[in-house]
């Protein structure tokens, strides 16, 4: 028996357990009484213990939605199905810093300049009244620390009509980050910084009134932000598939396939596999299963697709016999991928992408299961132009020389191409590379190894040190060695290559750590079984 | 609420413009740099067309889809004096020659305007 501390508790393990990697060890003595389960306590992972020595790094987690907001200033917060422009980091708890505003109840218009405006107090209201036609303003001066995030609040008062805006920038009035809502979190980019609230559009005698006008710094320096829609990856809420197999016989393990319907078109089981054949000129032949479906459930397809004499394979899901309502898959990148079914019978269609007779396609381990909700979400990054980026990219946050960890929950869609889950610069990358192998990078060498299954979740970890680096799949070392010599410095990028350039990330995102020291064994399995509790693997 | 995702290509040639319209239609502030897909036949440079996929919010894709080009630059002056943005003098070549599609995947769309995707690590 040995005592372990763990997060701050202790823990008396079988001695076979300590040391972790025993493969037997399964349960140690909790300190409240009785055998618990190791994987219990390591999914319980207190993740801001790694930062407990004020360690430098960031904590992203996408099931806590109210880190997740639709814009990058934190307006407003981000719904499933929305893009995501702000993530905030919780490395450093969830505690706002002193208030920066003087007299924002306010109990008279002191410690607030007027510029074209009049200022008066009506009700505990600051009312700010256009003095002519022009964008009349209340301003103050803040003191604020450079590189830090702070959050901007108001309350709301009367209105002429027009609705008011806060903004905050490095100059009296500025622009630089305003809203008509009542948040906005904004990274000071100077000491004196500016906060003013607005009278409205520029008509003579329009009026707003605000009060509780606040500024508090944000805890976490490593916030990532995106500020073109385009570029945004989208909230989704994570779906277990636990389920039983809807698809008879769906690894061809057997010749039966008498609940394929066919259309111009002869199906077999060929060496374990469908092989639909085309039997009509002109025409893309095709089988297709009806599957029974709960509307509005949601559920995930997969298949292996091999094109055959074909060149190339699609697979569909519809509401009807050969149709593709909900899925038009063209390629081994499209699947696994989910819908909601909206009829009673959803089909799924295995079609030739030939019109010549007798060419032929072959499809495999066709599966449908239904969802359950979660209660985890995560990112969904498209593969085509999403990413995001740390908010300090002059400051120098994200500046770790080695050793650091890179650490990241991700879904890696495709097998074809490099991908990446973090992008540091310079050249500090952890991520997919082309083919089956996970990456890490910090420079002159790739660190690479691993089998990685595309649509599946890994929890990756890169140890970045030097020659000794060390790249984990799902808490097992793949790769050790050397995997290059740059220092971390800063800004990081989620989703893509260095720049949000290039290797965009395709697929899932569902949380992470970047820290500037390496992890100890216990904290390798404690983030990786946390992590897995937030992909569903656990 | 936004709505998507939408595929976005304009050519090379109004890229400028498409990027001035869209940084007042962007309910964000970065949507100058809407359009980041760079494409071309054989998906090598120079590009020829620049794509995108985003969201959109309803009253944008109504504007982009139905409204004459009279009619889109009115609401496009609408929303720039909402949004504080900086206005633009003409919509006209954007209009005209947006390719927008919401039924097939970015790469598929793509593929049907005869277009691959220029990737290109920076040095």
């Amino acid at each position: 028996m040995k005592r372990v501390v763990i997060n701050g508790v202790n823990h008396d393990f079988p001695d076979k357990f300590v040391g972790v990697g025993n493969p037997d060890a399964t349960a140690y003595r909790s300190p409240t009484g009785g055998w618990r389960s190791k994987a219990g306590l390591l999914a319980s992972f207190a993740v801001l213990s790694l930062f407990a020595a004020n360690e430098k790094g960031a904590w992203y987690d996408p099931s806590d939605l109210s880190t997740m907001f639709v814009d990058h200033m934190g307006v407003t917060s981000a719904t499933v199905g929305q893009p995501v422009g702000l993530m905030l980091d919780k490395s450093q708890g969830s505690t706002l810093g002193a208030e920066k505003v003087t007299n924002g109840a306010p109990a008279s218009t002191a410690n607030w300049t007027p510029s074209v405006a009049n200022l008066t107090i009506n009700n505990g209201f600051l009312r700010v009244t256009n003095s002519g036609a022009n964008y009349g303003y209340a301003t103050q001066q803040l003191t604020l620390t450079p590189g830090k995030t702070y959050i901007a609040t108001y309350e709301k008062g009367g209105s002429s009509g027009v609705l008011g805006a806060i903004s905050a920038g490095p100059g009296s009035g500025n622009l630089t980050y305003s809203t008509s809502g009542t948040r906005l979190i904004f990274t000071a980019s100077q000491a004196a910084f500016w906060i003013s609230v607005w009278a409205g559009q520029n008509v003579a005698g329009q009026y707003n009134e605000y009060k509780n006008i606040s500024v508090k710094e944000l805890p976490g320096t490593g916030h990532m932000l995106q500020s073109t829609t385009s570029k945004k990856p989208i909230l989704r809420r994570n779906y277990n598939f636990t389920g039983p197999e809807l698809v008879p016989n769906s690894s061809f393990s057997s010749l039966s396939i008498a609940d394929w319907q066919l259309s111009n078109a002869t199906a077999e089981v060929v060496g374990g596999r469908l092989r639909v054949t085309n039997t009509l000129a002109g025409s893309t032949g095709y089988a297709s299963i009806p599957i029974t479906t709960v509307v509005g459930a949601t559920y995930r397809i997969a298949a292996d697709l091999l094109p055959g004499t074909a060149g190339s394979v699609r697979l569909r899901v519809g509401t009807s016999k050969g149709a593709s309502q909900l899925l038009a898959a063209t390629s081994t990148n499209a699947v696994p991928a989910e819908f909601v079914a909206t009829s009673a019978t959803t089909w799924i269609t295995c079609i030739i992408n030939s019109t010549t007779v007798g060419i032929y396609a072959e499809w495999d381990n066709i599966s449908l299961k239904e969802g359950t909700a979660s209660d985890n979400y995560y990112l969904e990054f498209d593969g085509v132009d999403d990413w995001m980026e740390s908010v300090n990219q002059a400051a120098a946050f994200f500046s770790f020389a080695q050793p650091n960890t890179l650490v990241g929950a991700a879904t890696i869609i495709g097998l074809t191409t490099a991908q990446n889950v973090y992008g540091g610069s310079p050249d500090q990358i952890l991520g997919a590379w082309s083919g089956s192998a996970v990456r890490l990078n910090a420079g002159a060498s790739t660190l690479t190894g691993g089998v990685r299954i595309s649509g599946q979740p890994n929890v990756l970890i890169g140890a970045v040190n030097g020659n000794t680096s060390k790249l984990i799949v799902d808490g097992t070392e793949v790769a050790a060695g050397a995997a290059g010599a740059n220092n971390l410095a800063g800004p990081m990028y989620l989703g893509s290559y260095r720049t949000g350039t290039a290797q965009y990330l395709t697929g899932r995102y569902f949380g992470g750590v970047i820290l500037n020291r390496l992890l100890t064994a216990a904290e390798t399995a404690g983030i990786t079984a946390h992590l897995k509790t937030k992909t569903g693997q656990a | 609420m936004l709505v998507g995702p939408y595929n976005l290509i304009v050519p090379v040639g109004v890229l400028q413009n498409s990027s001035d319209v869209f940084n007042i239609l962007d309910p964000d502030s970065g949507g100058s740099k809407t359009f980041s897909v760079r494409l071309s036949a054989n998906g090598l440079e120079p590009a020829t067309y620049w794509g995108a996929s985003t969201w959109l919010e309803e009253a944008t894709v109504n504007a982009l889809k139905n409204m004459t080009t009279t009619q889109f630059k009115a609401y496009v002056d609408q929303v720039a004096a909402q949004r504080r943005r900086t206005p633009i003098g003409s919509i006209t070549a954007f209009k005209n020659a947006l390719l927008m599609d919401n039924t097939m995947s970015f790469w598929d769309f793509i593929a049907s305007q005869g277009l691959q995707r220029i990737e290109v690590l920076p040095a």
